[in-house]
């Protein structure tokens, strides 16, 4: 199992170098002069911006940038924002936000998606099941930025019944809606997978003997048919902490929430490569060590599964 | 009294749709059995032999249903002129009241409960009272008298570490773990060996006559039937067409079904089928050996193991022009992975195989010599429900390898389908239709006729007919050898199945631990087996001495 652990973070060290590299060459490659654009129109002399430059590598070429700018990574210095900032301030201050409302759109995920998906998996056939598919099906096609604009507007503005913007207090009350929207996608998707899992084990060999050993129903759904039915589901919560990640960007943008997707956005509309590297390579880190540990719960709930052996 | 008594039951199982038909699976049937009594219901598939087997407890899936007829067990009845009691009743009949031994040992375990739980909960859901210590204890001697040894260490174990012989043991011990007084077997060996399937029926025997259980076996094979119980009755499309004693059926068959049922079960004493066709071999004089296979052996690397796992051992043999060669063994012997050598699927860790002379290796070279060598040897696989593309068409299916070694025209390739499913005989009607449409035999012809299509000069048939109920057997097996008569067909027939052999093959090899054991001609191997094993797997053989 170690040795498994070891292997894949070992693999997980390419992914991480393609990725920065990709996305350092992407900011390289934005149109215009994110130096000049700092100052506005009350441009300095070409001098002092040479030292601004200078002090931010960007008089050197490309490669060059990137090695250095690696360098510093992993010497574990994130590096500055043209304003000063370090980033690793920003990613202090502004990531326990996200952490929080990517809680809670998980719980969401777990409480409304796994839920609904036992409770029609049990009752498939009936008018709830139908209904249920038809409305998942329908959530899972709208893009979070519509859903999110229509309920700030609907529930935030014209009802009033929940706060249009999260802004800085970040308690339960303003953060459930944009938690709710952010989770959307993946309450359906969830939902229906749960559903189908639960039907498909329903009909298993086993779960018939083990009517026949005389367990009751409630035993029998509880120990053969849940059990074994969130396997699939488990696995599919973990891999998609990456997409709440991607979809954060979106749903705090929105909502105004100080998280790390709304730095990410605002650092990418100042062509700060710095930021966007530090904050995608955070990222992808937490994408890589989410997977694994994915890998590692789907190896213990089901046994058949050792890796490494 | 009676302990079961089923009077005039009729199952049926709803289309959902008012366009078709509701299915009646089981129509009718009346049946007793008594107290330790034992009785075995035969049928091919689709007859509602296990359809009644599950109406009895309840268990039956999708839209079945007890529609009339009641069912009486241990004098109260669970089932009154259609009206069946409440679930609560049923809960407390299973386990307690009738055990069930289900078919498939790969798929009736939990895979995530460790065996020791899964005995465990069947005890307690049959109000076993008592210490964690004492249910451990009696998980531990139910295990054991199932025949699993040291059955204290398999405790925290799952059903994946386990092999299908086993699995079915702890399948066993759940069943009698809360000592029924009947247990229902349905068809409980027939994915097993042969020899393992000796050992295991051998010891449920002993295990229900020491407890007094009685039993009702379910199985599509008659001489398992009469080998294992006191009363035989045989179902034919939801009736039963007979029953009475397992001797009195077997030797007396009353009913037309019974008595093809009987002669198609291909037994030992049987000979080799003669084919009404005149064989072709007396026109052709060629005598040379098709394959020359000499010290063959295939190795696997296992994973985290140092020593690699011989699947086959220096195995050296011929395969004559237009015979059969059958190569018999256990699953695990080697006898597929040899297929698939010959076949240039797996390349052999050492040794030669000559196709008509010419080193294989050496054709494998040529990417248009090797196109041609497949185009002259065909395999035909077990699963006629797995070797069929779901979404082409059966027309498609067969002239596939003829499109793809660019033989003739559309028109003529059209003509050559149509031709191929005469030779099989099947109507021409299936040109359109799809595989989901067809039954397993009909399938199995298709495979057959789409082997046929490139004129190969050698079949491969690996497994070929043993997922095939016996009178379908029967057919597909008349088939080849006329086929073999009419085209001069060489065979290489691998199959576990030593009764079929008997009817199909003229040389024989026994393999085991992927070593031939024995070899000769069909006669001899049957008639003077020399080698302990093969003479282990005759005895095996079901149904040898009533057939």
């Amino acid at each position: 199992m170690v040795k498994y652990i070891l292997k894949r973070c070992l693999q997980a060290l390419p992914v991480l170098f393609g990725a920065t590299f990709l996305v350092y060459g992407l900011v390289f490659l934005q149109p215009g002069d994110p130096i000049r654009a700092l100052c506005g129109q009350h441009c300095p002399n070409e001098a002092g911006l040479d030292i601004i430059r200078a002090r931010y590598n960007l008089d050197k070429p490309f490669i060059l940038q990137y090695l250095l700018y690696m360098k510093n990574l992993l010497l574990g210095d994130f590096g500055t924002t043209f304003s000063g900032r370090s980033v690793s301030d920003i990613i202090a201050t502004s990531m326990p936000n996200t952490i929080h409302l990517g809680l809670i759109a998980i719980a969401f995920e777990i409480i409304l998606g796994v839920g609904i998906g036992i409770i029609v998996g049990i009752r498939r056939g009936s008018f709830f099941d139908s209904s249920i598919l038809v409305i998942t099906l329908i959530l899972i096609s709208i893009p979070t930025f519509v859903l999110g604009f229509v309920c700030q507007l609907v529930f935030g503005m014209n009802l009033g019944i929940v706060p249009p913007t999260v802004g800085s207090s970040t308690d339960f009350e303003h953060m459930y809606m944009p938690a709710l929207i952010l989770a959307t996608g993946s309450i359906a998707s969830i939902c229906r997978l749960t559903r189908n899992s639960i039907q498909d084990n329903s009909y298993a060999d086993h779960v018939r003997t083990s009517y026949a050993k005389g367990l009751p129903r409630y035993q029998v759904t509880l120990r053969h048919i849940f059990r074994n039915s969130m396997i699939p589901v488990v696995t599919y919560i973990g891999a998609d902490l990456g997409a709440l990640m991607g979809g954060a960007v979106l749903t705090e943008t929105i909502f105004n929430i100080q998280g790390i997707g709304n730095q990410l956005y605002a650092a990418i509309q100042r062509g700060e490569g710095t930021t966007v590297v530090s904050i995608i390579t955070l990222f992808v880190i937490i994408f890589v060590v989410t997977n694994i540990v994915v890998d590692i719960l789907y190896a213990v709930l089901d046994p058949r599964i050792r890796y490494g052996k | 009294m009676a302990l079961l008594e089923v009077n005039d039951l009729h199952v049926t199982f709803s289309s959902g749709s008012s366009k078709e038909k509701d299915i009646e699976a089981v129509a009718g049937i009346s049946f007793s059995i008594e107290e330790g009594e034992r009785v075995a219901i035969v049928g091919e598939s689709g007859s509602g032999k296990s359809t009644t087997a599950h109406a009895l407890i309840n268990l039956l899936p999708g839209t079945g249903k007890i529609t009339s007829g009641s069912i009486k067990f241990n004098s109260s009845y669970y089932c009154e002129n259609g009206e069946t009691q409440a679930e609560k009743a049923f809960v407390a009949l299973r386990g307690s009241g009738i055990g069930l031994v289900p078919q498939d040992p790969m798929s009736n375990l939990n895979p995530v409960w460790k065996i020791g739980f899964q005995v465990r909960e069947t005890l307690r859901a049959n109000g076993f009272e008592g210490s964690k210590s004492d249910v451990n204890k009696r998980v531990i001697e139910v295990l054991e008298s199932a025949g699993l040894e040291n059955a204290k260490d398999l405790l925290n174990q799952f059903p994946h570490e386990f092999s299908g012989g086993m699995r079915q043991r702890v399948l066993i011990a759940i069943g009698l773990a809360s000592n029924p007084k009947l247990l229902i077997a349905d068809e409980p060996t027939s994915a097993l060996d042969v020899t393992v399937q000796k050992v295991i029926l051998d010891h449920l025997e002993k295990l229900t006559k020491e407890l007094g259980t009685a039993m009702l076996f379910i199985t599509h094979d008659l001489g398992l039937a009469a080998d294992r119980s006191d009363k035989i009755i045989v179902m034919y499309k939801g009736q039963i067409v007979e029953s009475g004693s397992s001797v009195e059926v077997l030797k007396n068959p009353q009913h037309p079904y019974t008595k093809r049922l009987i002669s198609a079960a291909p037994s030992l004493s049987c000979r080799r089928m003669e084919s009404a066709k005149i064989r072709k071999e007396s026109v052709e004089d060629d005598q040379s050996p098709i394959i020359v296979v000499d010290s063959l052996t295939k190795e696997f690397a296992l994973r985290g193991k140092r020593e690699k796992f011989k699947a086959v051992d220096n195995v050296s043999f011929t395969v004559n022009r237009s015979k059969t060669l059958a190569i018999v063994g256990e699953s695990g012997s080697g006898k597929s992975t040899i297929a698939n050598m010959l076949l240039n699927l797996l390349e052999p860790s050492s040794g030669t195989i000559q196709f008509n002379g010419v080193d294989v290796k050496e054709i494998a070279k040529n990417k248009k010599t090797l196109k041609n060598f497949r185009r002259l040897m065909q395999p035909v696989f077990q699963n006629p429900y797995g070797s069929l593309d779901p979404l082409l068409s059966i027309g498609s299916a067969i002239e596939e390898p003829l499109k793809i070694h660019k033989v003739g025209t559309r028109e003529e390739r059209a003509d050559n389908v149509r031709k191929l499913l005469d030779m099989v005989q099947l109507p021409e009607n299936l040109i359109q239709r799809f595989p989901s449409e067809l039954s397993g035999g009909q399938r199995q012809r298709v495979a057959i006729a789409r082997a046929l299509a490139l004129s190969p000069d050698l079949i491969i048939l690996d497994e070929a007919v043993s997922a095939l109920d016996v009178l379908v057997q029967q057919q597909i097996l008349t088939l080849l050898n006329d086929l073999q008569a009419q085209l001069g067909l060489t065979y290489l027939f691998i199959t576990h199945d030593l009764a079929v052999v008997r009817l199909i093959a003229d040389d024989v090899i026994v393999m085991q631990h992927g070593k031939i054991v024995e070899r000769g001609t069909t006669d001899d191997v049957f008639n003077n087996p020399t080698e302990e094993y093969t003479i282990n797997l005759l005895n095996s053989i079901p149904g040898k001495d009533i057939l």
